[in-house]
C-alpha cells in the first residue's frame, strides 16, 4: 500500500511485521479511537504523523478497496 | 510486496483477492482472527472484516508463492466435500445449513477461487499446471482452523465454476462433489428478477463456446438459459467423475441424509436440529422464512421465459434427472452431447 505520508506508511510497515502492536490496534473497532491509538503508539516509537493524515490514510484505503472490489 | 516475510506472520490473516502487480501475480491478505465464515456469501464475511480500521489500513500484500510456502506449512484441512449448483437452485441453503455447525468451515462464492479459476484470462501466460498448483495453495489457505475445533470444510464453488470441473478434479481427485439443480422455469425466473451472473460479458464468453456475435443479439430470458445449459451439461458430463446430483426439492431433507452420506459425513440429533433451524430463515434475506416456493415462481414465467427453457434448458434437465434416479444403480458412463449453440 502506497501512501501520501511516508512516516504513516513506515510505521504502518513496521506494524504489520509487529503481532503484538497488531493485537492492540485491533483492540477498538471505533475509528476515533484507533486513530487516537495508531497516533500515540506511532509517537511512542518516534513516528511522526498526525490524526488528520490517518484519517486521509482510511478514506483512501477504503475507496481503493471499493474499486478493486468492483474491478 | 512483501517478498521476504515470516509468513508465520499470516497467522489469522485470509486472501481476499488475487491479482497482478507488475512483478507479478499477488495475494492481498485480510485479518480474520477467530471470525468464522458464517454469512451466506464470502464477500459479506470479508466486507464486515473491512469495516474494522485496523483491517483498511493494515494488509499484507505477497506474492502468490507465499501461498505456496503457507500450503507446505499450513496446509489446513483436507476439503470435505465441494457443492456446485446450476444457480437459484438452494445452494445458499445448504451452505447455510452445513456452516451453522461450529465443526464446519464452509466457504461459499469465494472470490480468490474465481480469480485462480479465470487467472488464464487475465494473463496468456498462466499454465493448466498453474491454475491447479494456485488453486490447492488459495483453498489451503482458506481451510485453516479458527475456533480450534474445525474438522470438516466445504466449498461453495460460483454457478459457472462447474464449467471447470475437470481442472478443479485434477487439483482435488478425492473430494467428493454435488451439483444442484431445479426446474429451468423456476430458475429463470428468479434469474430475471436478479440478474447475476447471466448478463452477456460478466462471464468470459469462451466458457460456454457461445459466439459473441450470437450472444449480443439474445434476449435475456435466452441468454440465461444458454449459459445455465452449459452449467448443467457440465455437471452431466463429469457426474461419473466423483459427483452426486441433488435436486432442489429433495431439500432441505437431502442435507443431512443424501449429500452427508455422500460426503461421509455424520450429524447428531442435536446437530441434525441447528441445521434444520436454518431452514426456517431465508437463506440470502434472513428476515424471511425459506420454503419451496416453486408454484410461485411458475405463476410469473412469462412466454420468453417458458420457451427459453423449452428450447434451451429441458433436454438438460430431464436428463439430469434421468441420470439423478439412476445414479445409484447406474455402473458406466454414456457419452454426453452438448446441445448446439
Amino acid at each position: 500500500m502506497s501512501s501520501n505520508f511516508p512516516e504513516l506508511e513506515r510505521f504502518r510497515l513496521d506494524v504489520l511485521a509487529n503481532p503484538d502492536m497488531q493485537r492492540t490496534l485491533r483492540e477498538t473497532d471505533d475509528q476515533e479511537r484507533f486513530v487516537e491509538l495508531l497516533v500515540s503508539l506511532g509517537s511512542e516509537r518516534g513516528y511522526r504523523f498526525t490524526a488528520p493524515e490517518v484519517e486521509e490514510a482510511l478514506r483512501t484505503s477504503w475507496r481503493s478497496w471499493i474499486e478493486r472490489w468492483i474491478d | 510486496m512483501d517478498r521476504l516475510m515470516d509468513i508465520n506472520l499470516l497467522d489469522g490473516w485470509v486472501p481476499l483477492r488475487l491479482y497482478w502487480h507488475e512483478k507479478g501475480p499477488a495475494i492481498d491478505w485480510c485479518y480474520l482472527g477467530a471470525r468464522a465464515f458464517t454469512e451466506p456469501f464470502f464477500d459479506q464475511t470479508i466486507g464486515d472484516c473491512l469495516r474494522h480500521p485496523f483491517n483498511l489500513l493494515f494488509r499484507h500484500q505477497t506474492p502468490i508463492e507465499v501461498l505456496q510456502q503457507r500450503y507446505e506449512m499450513h496446509p489446513g484441512i483436507k476439503p470435505t466435500g465441494f457443492i456446485f449448483h446450476m444457480s437459484r437452485s438452494g445452494s445458499t441453503l445448504v451452505s447455510r445449513m452445513l456452516a451453522s455447525l461450529s465443526q464446519n468451515i464452509v466457504i461459499s462464492e469465494a472470490r480468490p477461487i474465481d480469480a485462480t479459476l479465470q487467472a488464464h484470462f487475465k494473463s496468456a501466460e498462466v499454465s493448466e499446471q498453474d491454475r491447479i498448483a494456485w488453486l490447492r495453495w488459495m483453498v489451503s489457505a482458506l481451510a485453516q482452523q479458527r475456533l480450534g475445533g474445525e474438522n470438516h470444510f466445504f466449498i461453495k464453488f460460483s454457478g459457472w465454476h462447474v464449467l471447470e470441473l475437470p481442472l478443479i478434479r485434477k487439483a482435488f481427485p478425492d473430494v467428493p462433489w454435488i451439483f444442484l439443480y431445479r426446474d429451468p422455469i423456476d430458475v429463470l425466473v428468479s434469474e430475471m428478477q436478479e440478474r447475476g451472473q447471466m448478463i452477456p460479458h460478466v462471464l468470459h464468453q469462451s466458457l460456454f463456446g457461445s459466439d459473441a456475435r450470437l450472444v449480443v443479439a439474445m434476449e435475456p430470458e435466452e441468454y440465461s438459459a444458454v449459459v445455465l445449459a452449459a452449467i448443467c451439461h457440465a455437471a452431466l458430463s463429469s457426474r461419473d467423475n466423483g459427483g452426486l446430483l441433488i435436486n432442489y426439492r429433495q431439500l432441505p431433507d437431502a442435507v443431512w441424509s443424501a449429500i452427508s452420506e455422500f460426503f461421509s459425513v455424520r450429524w447428531t440429533e442435536v446437530e441434525k436440529e441447528t441445521m434444520e433451524n436454518v431452514t426456517k430463515i431465508h437463506s440470502k434475506m434472513p428476515a424471511g422464512v425459506f420454503q419451496q416456493d416453486s408454484s410461485r415462481k411458475r405463476e410469473k414465467a412469462t412466454e420468453q421465459v417458458r420457451e427459453a427453457a423449452r428450447r434451451w434448458l429441458y433436454p438438460t434437465y430431464e436428463k439430469l434427472e434421468s441420470a439423478r434416479l439412476g445414479q445409484t444403480m447406474r455402473s458406466s458412463s454414456e457419452e454426453i452431447e452438448r446441445p448446439a449453440i
